[in-house]
């Protein structure tokens, strides 16, 4: 695609990279992702993938702004409490970036809509809260090759990796079944630091800007953790299982799971 | 024989430093190795050794890096 002089002069600093130029440029316009909500993760994820110019963003979230949720939540401002997190999340990133298209979903996946709803889209970024949402993201990219970046969060502790299906180890190489409910504790259970999730969620758009791009080396098969208290990054390599129940040699699971039903958190 | 072990997470603060070598005797497992860690074993826990993820029965041998995580799932 040519660029119009409007989008040359917006994206100047990066066009400038050898890595992207005019040539990555349109490679970030015409590609299409998918952030799987609009909270800690999604919204420094969405932000920075906006500015860089990702032609089309979708937001999928089904919950409103709290006032408990802008302390990370960067996205939202003071004035969003109580509006849907995706309006929110909409405004700002148009306010941004009018140059690209964001699609809203206000609703929240389930086995009866994911798949029809990441079809649409190049790569995933999973920034949910919760396992049985992360479990079903995870197998629905396997079974349709997507690409998802992983990313998770606790306390002063993230963790973030890219899943290349059928290439690297996925959600259930490293954890194959969810923790039983209330075994882990959750971000409103055990508090978030919130430049935690801003590192977290900015990793996750740095790797999905390369994998469009082409360029680097990506976070498949390396778990990237970050403890926040150390101010320290350690990687961890994660082959894939071929005993996996979903991207194994002989996977056990074929269609997708609603963990919902007796995995409450 | 000797063991290097990591902990992430949760797991970070039960020892002075979050990745270090420990001496232990031939057929410990991981699961004693977790406890002689003192992990709570209320807490869902994974251990990866030499990169794959194993079952808490596993006998570990002299050499093996072990890191332990319990799954993060925040937002």
């Amino acid at each position: 695609m040519k660029l119009r002089e409007d989008q040359i002069e917006r994206y100047s600093r990066q066009i400038i990279l050898s890595e992207i130029g005019g040539k990555g440029q349109s490679k970030l316009l015409e590609a299409s992702v998918l952030v799987i909500g609009a909270g800690g993760l999604g919204s420094p994820a969405a932000l920075y993938l906006a500015a860089a110019g990702v032609g089309q963003l979708g937001i999928v979230d089904s919950d409103r702004v709290e006032l408990n949720n802008l302390q990370r939540q960067i996205i939202h401002s003071t004035g969003d409490v109580g509006r849907p997190k995706v309006d929110s999340a909409r405004d700002r990133l148009h306010s941004l970036n009018p140059d690209i298209r964001i699609i809203p979903y206000n609703l929240r996946l389930t086995s009866a809509n994911i798949m029809e709803i990441i079809e649409d889209y190049d790569i995933i970024v999973d920034g949910s809260d919760n396992f049985p949402t992360r479990y079903l993201i995870n197998d629905a990219c396997v079974l349709a090759d997507k690409p998802l970046s992983h990313g998770a969060i606790l306390r002063f502790y993230g963790q973030v990796y890219t899943i290349l299906p059928g290439e690297s180890a996925c959600y259930r190489c490293l954890f194959p079944e969810p923790p039983p409910p209330g075994a882990v504790p959750n971000c409103q259970e055990a508090g978030i630091l919130g430049a935690v999730a801003g590192i977290i969620g900015l990793l996750q758009a740095n790797e999905v800007l390369k994998y469009i791009l082409g360029a680097g080396k990506l976070l498949n098969g390396r778990l990237l953790t970050f403890d926040a208290l150390d101010a320290s990054f350690r990687e961890v390599k994660v082959l894939r299982d071929t005993d996996c129940p979903v991207c194994g040699d002989r996977p056990t699971i074929t269609e997708l799971i609603d963990y919902e039903e007796f995995c409450q958190l | 024989m000797k063991i290097q072990v990591n902990l992430y997470g949760v797991f970070r603060s039960v020892a002075p430093s979050p990745s270090f070598s420990r001496e232990a005797v031939e057929g410990t497992t991981v699961k004693d190795l977790m406890e002689s860690l003192q992990l709570p074993d209320t807490v869902y826990r994974m251990a990866l050794v030499n990169d794959i993820r194993v079952k808490e029965g596993t006998i570990l041998k002299d050499g093996d890096e072990v890191h332990i995580f319990q799954p993060v799932g925040g937002g």
